[in-house]
């Protein structure tokens, strides 16, 4: 039995252990991306590409605080040591310029990219709330006794993922510890959880 | 990192005679960029601008035929988006109190001069990196800023137009702001910057007002301009022949944060050029304590950009 929903919600930072702020960072981007803002990453080749889904234990890096700008090359515009921004600084642009092949027509409002994504990084200080689902079997809610439990997590069609309560085998498909439950939902079925991930990355 | 007292042991007693701090002995040049960047302010995340090319010259009508009718030009567009810049220094509170001089209170002194520094190598860098598309930004017409074949957005019609570019154009529908091999800061070269900007012409083919006023140097070329353009006679030669760039009225720049000691540049005065520094954020300084340690944070931050989208009005050579 599949998962009980096809996409799911963002997985935000709502809390940290120190009461700080979520440390995020700006790392530039693979290219090709396409990753909505709140889908866990990692770094490939030293660039934020989706993370691969398989790699538990050091495989993921954070959450995406932004959407993947699909870059055209690895990096394509970040600026260098106090530089500007390269490129044509936008994500969208249209039509052709006459006799100038390399002008573009940037869409005015269209967002900015500048070729790098933020990564809300998955330390351990920050606690991370995620929707709840199963990729197999016919439960989709935590309990209370599910806290301080780890499970895997599974990235759906949308790119975003879920805590997947199918996964429970520690060592091998598991990485995310289970903190808490959303005080409104977390006992409902796809409700949200709060988690740590367990062996980011960094800071393994 | 927290500066602490292990580190500062020397500022702890009192009895030395004298403390050189960077700060105090050796004041920083004078803002630098102001003279060739237009400084704007901005009060959004990013400013975009568009090129336009009016209309080609008129065209002759036979009797009774009808007018002909031609269209503006909408060019390329740009953008320029700001970048923050931040730092901060954190002191213990033991180290703050316990300082006999006083240095470790003059934080915001050495902030300030980071900033200064900062604000300039983000404006020159402009120039710097204007001979790379990949590392310089890009002008109107997706070309880096200093480029042997600009393209205009009347095309070949607008090079025909023109008139006598064939001496100096390269490639028929563009014009070059930088020589199609570069040269030495020498007379050849400044001749030939000054023809580049004698002919100058706009998208459509006509030649437009331009006149490089200032050539901007590295320190090293120091010696070599004054020769050239200090001499009432022709430089380097034995016969009389006055020196035909004086009348030119050219006045060079050292440009202390240029990175190449090869490269030069010319630059019409600033309200007729492109090249600009974009301040979204001023440099403002902050304090504050920590509740949990006591340490003082002191803390620099601004927001700005620097942008030149238009080639008319400078030229640059990258030395050879």
């Amino acid at each position: 039995m599949a998962a009980n929903l096809t996409v799911h919600s963002p997985v935000i930072p709502v809390q940290t252990t120190s009461g700080n702020t979520p440390q995020t960072n700006g790392i530039p981007e693979k290219a090709s991306q396409t990753f909505p803002s709140g889908a866990p990453v990692q770094l490939t080749t030293g660039y934020v590409a989706i993370w691969n889904g398989t790699t538990y234990a050091n495989g993921i890096l954070g959450f995406s605080n932004i959407p993947a700008s699909n870059l055209a090359t690895n990096g394509a515009g970040a600026p260098g040591v106090f530089g500007q921004i390269g490129g044509n600084q936008a994500i969208q642009t249209y039509g052709s310029v006459p006799n100038q092949p390399n002008a573009v027509n940037i869409a005015l409002g269209t967002p900015i990219t500048d070729g790098r994504t933020l990564v809300l990084l998955a330390n351990s200080d920050t606690i991370f709330e995620i929707q709840v689902d199963a990729s197999s079997g016919g439960t989709y809610a935590l309990t209370q006794a599910n806290v301080g439990t780890q499970y895997g997590i599974t990235i759906d069609t949308g790119g975003t993922c879920y805590l997947d309560i199918a996964k429970t085998t520690v060592g091998t498909n598991t990485c995310a510890q289970v903190v808490g439950l959303n005080p409104i939902d977390g006992l409902l079925a796809n409700g949200h959880a709060r988690i740590v991930i367990v062996a980011p990355q960094l800071y393994a | 990192m927290t500066q602490v007292r292990g580190d500062f042991a020397q500022l702890m007693v009192p009895g030395l005679k004298k403390i050189y701090l960077d700060a105090d002995e050796y004041e920083q040049r004078e803002k630098q960029y102001p003279m060739l960047f237009n400084v704007k302010s901005s009060d959004s995340e990013f400013e975009q601008e568009l090129e336009m090319a009016g209309v080609g010259p008129l065209q002759e009508k036979p009797e009774n035929s009808s007018t002909v009718y031609n269209d503006m030009i909408q060019g390329g567009s740009r953008r320029v988006t700001h970048l923050t810049y931040s730092l901060g220094i954190r002191t213990s509170k033991e180290l703050w109190d316990d300082d006999k001089y006083g240095l470790i209170k003059t934080g915001p002194k050495a902030l300030a001069r980071s900033t200064r520094f900062t604000e300039e190598v983000v404006a020159w860098n402009i120039i710097n990196n204007g001979f790379s598309s990949t590392t310089g930004i890009l002008t109107f017409d997706g070309q880096a800023l200093f480029n042997n074949q600009h393209y205009l957005l009347g095309g070949s019609q607008a090079t025909n137009i023109a008139p006598g570019l064939t001496n100096i154009i390269s490639a028929a529908g563009t014009y070059p702001n930088r020589p199609p091999t570069d040269i030495d800061l020498s007379v050849a070269g400044l001749q030939l910057m000054t023809n580049y900007a004698n002919r100058m012409v706009d998208n459509q083919g006509m030649p437009i007002n331009v006149k490089f006023k200032h050539i901007l140097i590295p320190s090293e070329l120091v010696f070599i301009t004054r020769e050239i353009l200090g001499s009432t006679g022709q430089p380097y030669t034995a016969d009389n022949t006055a020196n035909s760039l004086l009348p030119e009225d050219y006045h060079f720049l050292v440009g202390n944060y240029l990175t190449s000691g090869s490269a030069w540049f010319g630059f019409a005065d600033k309200q007729y050029t492109a090249l600009t520094v974009w301040m979204r954020e001023k440099p403002n300084t902050d304090f504050d304590d920590d509740f949990d340690t006591d340490a003082v944070k002191q803390k620099t931050r601004m927001r700005m950009s620097a942008s030149c989208f238009r080639w008319q009005g400078v030229f640059g050579s990258n030395g050879p």
